[in-house]
């Protein structure tokens, strides 16, 4: 009798060693293939800025790489729009609707008499 | 197996209710139906015609067709009025707006590139690439206050420009209302004294079509010289988008040049 219950006792140990390994190893699973905290597209909008220069300021290695993030920024500071080259296209077409509008009252005025009614 | 054909019958189910549902006959109240008709868009125009009677009876209903043509007369002139009125309002209200937009425009370039500054400001390593940053951003924001001067000029001077157009526009507008006002009082008379004198319908139908027309030609008339200040404004507008595109490419050659000293100054070549 002894002998049976060592025996159920040792088979139940077993059993519970064996559920605690399986559900770490699933959980270590679940952890490596979850999202990471910076996903690989936030890194990718960031500007690369960084990625060409050291982020140390004053090393005397990096004044090549700091030259590439400068000539980048100058590039965006020349390809920024000036945002005010189509000002005269904006007026002229505001003051030229504004003249058709006054042309469509006026178009009006010989309208409206109905010659049809013989 | 009982399970699995439970589970299949539901299943089949699911799939065929929408088909059943898509399949079945439509059948709405005729209210709701009517409801949901689309009903054709006819164009509506600003006045509804002055039916003319063109019969016999056009001198007995002459004193009814002359007051609602009198009123037609007088509505249009109102509202060529109200137009003529609210003009320079407009032009100011609409004016301001676009000087808003501009700003507003300009504010979140000046933003950017301040961002842009600092960033540079970052990577100047010593006394001598915060300076010359510095200088840069002195030449680059010179560069863009010329542009901007210049833009701001060239606007001025299309204002300017169409003020002048407006003025003979808002004339020759009220000229056209004038001379057609005119032209149908005239009508109006001479249909007036025609029935008096019994003159025959025949005639006077003739002399209304005839005054008519000539009084919408002055309406064309008008039109055609509204197409000619727009192509004044138009070469107005064409000689200020030249200013802008020298002042525009005046900033560039500053702005390569101000780049140039920048990126020696960074050790470039």
């Amino acid at each position: 009798m002894a002998i049976i219950v060592v025996t159920l006792l040792a088979l139940l140990s077993v059993a519970a060693l064996a559920l605690v390994w399986f559900f770490r190893g699933r959980d270590e699973g679940l952890r490596s293939a979850e999202i990471p905290a910076t996903p690989a597209s936030v890194e990718d909008t960031r500007g690369s800025e960084d990625s060409d220069s050291t982020l140390e300021k004053g090393s005397s290695n990096d004044s090549g790489s700091d030259r590439k993030a400068v000539e980048k920024i100058i590039a965006e500071i020349e390809e920024t729009p000036p945002s005010d080259e189509s000002a005269i296209d904006s007026e002229y077409t505001a003051e030229s609707m504004s003249l058709m509008e006054g042309t469509a009252v006026v178009g009006q005025l010989g309208t409206g008499y109905d010659e049809t009614s013989e | 197996m009982k399970r699995v054909n439970k589970l299949l019958a539901l299943s089949i189910g699911l799939l065929a209710t929408p088909t059943v549902i898509l399949a079945m006959p439509i059948d709405l109240p005729a209210d709701v139906l009517q409801s949901i008709q689309l009903k054709p868009i006819a164009p509506s125009p600003s006045y509804p015609p002055v039916v003319l009677p063109f019969t016999a009876d056009f001198c007995a209903e002459f004193p009814e067709t002359k007051t609602k043509i009198e009123v037609r007369v007088v509505t249009q002139g109102n509202a060529l009025a109200a137009y003529v009125d609210k003009l320079p309002e407009e032009t100011e209200n609409r004016r301001n707006e676009r000087d808003a937009r501009l700003e507003e425009a300009r504010s979140e370039v000046d933003q950017l590139r301040g961002e842009q500054y600092a960033r540079l400001m970052d990577r100047a390593d010593g006394d001598d690439e915060e300076d010359a940053v510095e200088d840069y951003q002195k030449s680059v924001e010179d560069a863009v206050g010329s542009r901007r001067s210049a833009v701001d000029a060239a606007i001025v001077e299309f204002r300017k420009g169409t003020d002048l157009l407006l003025v003979k526009r808002r004339t020759a507008m009220e000229s056209t209302w004038g001379s057609f006002r005119a032209s149908m009082i005239a009508m109006l008379a001479v249909l007036e004294t025609g029935c008096a004198n019994g003159v025959a319908t025949a005639s006077l139908v003739s002399e209304f079509k005839g005054s008519l027309a000539a009084a919408q030609a002055k309406v064309l008339n008008d039109k055609k010289m509204a197409e000619s200040t727009q192509g004044q404004m138009k070469k107005l507008a064409d000689t200020q988008r030249q200013d802008v595109a020298i002042a525009t490419k005046i900033f560039r050659a500053k702005l390569t040049a101000a780049n140039a000293e920048l990126k020696q100054a960074f050790g470039g070549e």
